[in-house]
């Protein structure tokens, strides 16, 4: 989630009210900027410049659109229509991701480097520096972002959050009875976890030298939450662990862990990224997203359907890959050639975690854009986005065989990619300016709950 | 997209970098101007002079009235660290902004480019970079070979073995629901080498810490968490009730309890798993293919060098209690003729590999007409018939056919590849096992 924080902070408009698409001309926004350049406006010669550069930007930005939204209308959400209709007086502003790989291996490999040499502990002041990398190199509408956290109170936070991680960790394994009732404090522990590393993490965020901040409570992150409640008392009571020997009844049961987190799993998701977009401000102004839940359910259906062809296709693709090497197989059985089966097992396994990355694009995707189409922040700025379950699917691939190839070198490389794909096909569309945005009070925040959501993997990503 | 086209957007400043900008020029210095108070954004010049800065604003007015937004001592100015090539971050006094990326000159007015922060000077260096680089694989790599697995075994060796036990007696409770039956020795079998195991243990100084239980199982012995250890009637009966074997055997479990290894492994794979994971969590959406490979290779290596370790410890037990490390050769030539003779059964029958071998890798070659599970039934049987052979008659099948094993087993110790599944059976160890006999 690191590099994405910027664009997933967004506003909408009137969102779920299908815009019968009066369609503007898309010439008739290029101007727009040029002739009203409102606070943003500059000076002379280098003025019109910049203005040419933005609109030719825009257009580019419209242009991917409309090609998108002709190829594959959306009745159903209304999302990619709503998505490249600027109206009135508005104004497209996309967003530009400037980092490069060759900057960002320089920062990834001298921090990563002084954090193995310093037993982790400069890992706070990594983690402020690559998040600055990616922040301060995403800019929109003139400016860009910053992290202002400071590195001592995450030390802190990492030396609290990394011993409670080793207690619970250790006490798992070395009594695997404690386990579920480990993972229940934990998920009784989560909604305030979760409040408060958004809150941290929102609260030194800063764009235009404003700052965002979270105002979600408790109560809100226990209903996008409860779930996993469930799911944690279900496997306390019914360990789901399949025994031969258990009866029918039993061994029902111990799926019901399993049962309940698929069912609520779009849920889930879908109430984590409307907790954040419904509950955070950017300076003053308030965020909101008026994405349904039955969006989600619709997604994830579609979803299921594609996990199906996808596997289905890597099954047939696996096949047709090992099959012209079964004889190679029997022999590298008969004669215990272990790095042959190493290979042969590599090719067979090699379609599935392709088809894997290709879903988790699509679901990604879908869910990016169904959320953000329909986020606005204040009342007159609207947020696009029109990311790709192709783009991403290919990215993804691309970086995991490069990431392997180069025993882990190309990691900068890919992050690089990743956040430019990401930021890059997000867009606001602003009325009037940013003028009437005002500043707000700062929260006092803690860097220890942020901590332990990286321990315990509580995904809050974007 | 030109990558700097935003950054030069912002304040319209051509040719940051250019040398003619090293020096502040009387119009001052372009940047960006955000007062903190709204998002409204300003294009502004900084005026700075020795003591001072002025923030002028750059207006269309022709007239050229400049207004001065803000006059502050320039000591109450802070300069952020520079990132790369993004702006510098210059923050007033009272909450306001100003960024430019016209890094020189903004570094020659504030006299930067001497002290500039040591972080940013070596990522911008190139010998540092290769330092780093070259330092970030010395160090993983030594992790690897020499860290992970010292301090594990350090931190194994200090953790009270009562801490095992719940961990023990479930994977034992496990194993015994899923892998074992009830032992079918007799007896004065079991109380034989019970014997052996209670001298073993006393001259491991082991005694009252470990017990020894009887399962049926294919040939094997494991050493189970918190000092259990397991002797299945397939490896007595594969060493013909030798005592001398199935001692050298429970020597080698002796040195896994000794040494702590279950609870070593299980330290070695967390902190691998750790560093990975802290390695590759900075890209998302690359398969989980790339963080499990590397964990799942290093765990291969620190599990060898424990069979390397638990070999060592035997050969000082026996020879400790009058016994001789050549025992311990025997018992693994045995276990290896084992092993050759189910790759000879496999290759003689037609249908070719080893059933439950090729389960194991989810291969069915032979579903043609019956259905799968009739064909995996009957290829079951005829595995566990073929096994049999090997383990309770192992030397009348392979009798008359001692060419094919010879081949058979150089081929196999050339891949270094004939394995049982906990117990890696190479002619290294066999070797090293005759070596110390000697
Ligand atoms: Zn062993």
């Amino acid at each position: 989630m690191t590099s994405s924080l910027p664009p997933d902070l967004a506003p909408p408009s009137d969102p779920l009210v299908p815009v019968p698409a009066p369609a503007p001309t898309p010439l008739s926004l290029i101007p727009e900027p040029l002739a009203k350049p409102a606070s943003d406006s500059v000076g002379e010669g280098a003025a019109e410049q910049l203005s040419e550069k933005r609109a030719a930007s825009y257009a580019a930005f419209l242009g991917d659109q409309r090609a998108e939204q002709g190829a594959e209308p959306n009745p159903e959400n209304n999302l990619m229509v709503l998505a490249p209709s600027a109206r009135g007086n508005e104004r497209i502003e996309a967003f530009q991701f400037t980092g490069t790989a060759g900057d960002y291996f320089r920062v990834w490999i001298v921090n990563t480097f002084l954090v193995i040499a310093t037993l982790g502990l400069w890992s706070p002041w990594a983690k402020i520096r690559k998040r600055r990398f990616f922040l301060r190199n995403t800019w929109v509408a003139g400016a860009n972002f910053e992290f202002h956290a400071s590195p001592w109170p995450i030390l802190r936070g990492r030396l609290i959050a990394g011993a409670a991680f080793a207690i619970y960790w250790f006490s798992g394994q070395l009594n695997p009875a404690y386990a579920p009732w480990i993972a229940l404090v934990i998920a009784l522990a989560a909604p305030w976890l979760v409040v408060s590393s958004l809150r941290f993490n929102l609260a030194n965020t800063s764009y235009r030298n404003l700052r965002f901040s979270f105002e979600g409570k408790l109560r809100e992150a226990i209903i996008a939450l409860w779930p996993i409640w469930m799911v944690a008392i279900s496997t306390v009571l019914y360990p789901p662990v399949f025994n031969e020997r258990g009866s029918l009844a039993r061994n029902a049961l111990s799926g019901l862990a399993y049962v309940i987190f698929i069912a609520f799993y779009p849920y889930l998701h879908g109430k984590m990224r409307l907790l954040v977009l419904n509950h955070s401000r950017y300076g003053h102004a308030p965020i909101a997203c008026t994405t349904r839940l039955r969006t989600f359910y619709t997604i994830y259906g579609r979803g299921v359907l594609v996990a199906i062809a996808l596997y289905i296709g890597a099954a047939i693709a696996a096949i047709a890959l090992v099959a012209p090497l079964s004889a190679l197989f029997a022999s590298a059985l008969a004669s215990m050639n272990r790095a042959l089966l190493v290979v042969l097992i590599v090719a067979g396994t090699l379609p599935f975690a392709m088809a894997g990355l290709t879903w988790y694009a699509f679901t990604q995707t879908r869910l990016i854009n169904a959320t953000f189409n329909l986020t606005t922040i204040s009342t007159n700025i609207r947020v696009f986005s029109k990311i790709t379950t192709g783009a991403m699917a290919k990215l993804y691939i691309v970086n995991t065989l490069a990431v392997i190839g180069t025993l882990g070198l190309a990691i900068p490389w890919a992050a690089v990619r990743t956040a430019k794909q990401r930021v890059e096909t997000t867009a606001l569309a602003v009325s009037g300016d940013f003028d009437d945005i005002i500043a707000d009070a700062v929260p006092d925040t803690s860097a220890t709950a942020d901590a332990a959501t990286e321990f315990f993997s509580l995904d809050i990503a974007l | 997209m030109n990558a700097t086209s935003s950054s030069a957007e912002t304040n319209g400043a051509n040719g940051a970098e250019s040398a003619a900008a090293a020096v502040p020029t009387p119009s001052g210095i372009s940047a960006t101007w955000f007062d903190g108070k709204t998002a409204r954004r300003q294009l502004v010049r900084l005026q700075i002079s020795s003591r001072t800065i002025a923030v002028v604003e750059v207006t269309n007015d022709v007239a050229g009235a400049e207004k001065v937004i803000a006059h502050v001592p320039r000591d109450l100015v802070r300069v952020s660290e520079r990132i790369a090539n993004t702006p510098y971050r210059l923050q007033f006094p009272d909450g306001a902004l100003a960024i430019s990326d016209d890094h020189c000159s903004i570094e020659a007015s504030f006299q930067l480019s001497p002290r500039t922060h040591w972080l940013s000077r070596m990522e911008r260096a190139s010998w540092a970079v290769v330092i780093a680089l070259i330092g970030l694989f010395g160090a993983l790599y030594a992790a690897y070979e020499f860290a992970i697995p010292r301090v594990a075994a350090a931190v194994a060796e200090r953790v009270p073995r009562a801490a095992e036990a719940t961990l023990g007696e479930t994977t034992f409770e496990t194993l015994d629901g899923r892998m074992f039956t009830p032992t079918k020795l007799n007896a004065a079998q079991q109380s034989q080498i019970a014997d052996e195991f209670q001298k073993l243990a006393k001259a491991a100084g082991l005694e009252g810490e470990v017990t020894l239980k009887f399962r049926a199982m294919q040939p094997n012995a494991l050493a189970i968490p918190g000092g259990t250890i397991v002797v299945t009637d397939g490896l007595v009966k594969l060493f013909k009730d030798d005592t001398r074997m199935v001692s050298a055997v429970l020597a080698h479990e002796l040195g896994h309890v000794h040494h702590r290894h279950s609870l070593k492994h299980l330290l070695e794979g967390s902190v691998s798993a750790l560093i990975v994971g802290a390695l590759a969590g900075d890209v998302s959406g690359v398969s989980a293919m790339v963080t499990a490979a590397p964990v799942i290779l290093s765990t291969l290596k620190y599990t060898r060098e424990s069979e390397r370790e638990a070999d060592q410890y035997a050969f000082e037990l026996l020879r400790k209690v009058g016994r001789s490390p050549q025992d311990f050769a025997d018992a693994m030539q045995r276990l290896e003729l084992m092993e050759l003779c189910f790759a000879l059964q496999a290759k003689s029958t037609p249908g070719g590999a080893d059933a439950s071998t090729a389960d194991e890798f989810d291969i069915d070659p032979d579903t043609e007409d019956r259905s799968r599970s009739d064909a995996r039934k009957q290829r079951n049987a005829t595995t566990q018939a073929r096994r049999a052979a090997c383990i309770e008659g192992l030397d009348q099948t392979i009798a008359g056919r001692e060419t094919e094993i010879t081949q058979l087993r150089k081929q196999s110790r050339e891949g270094r590849t004939g394995y049982m599944h906990t117990h890696p059976v190479t002619g290294e160890r066999i070797r090293a096992a005759e070596s110390a006999g000697k």
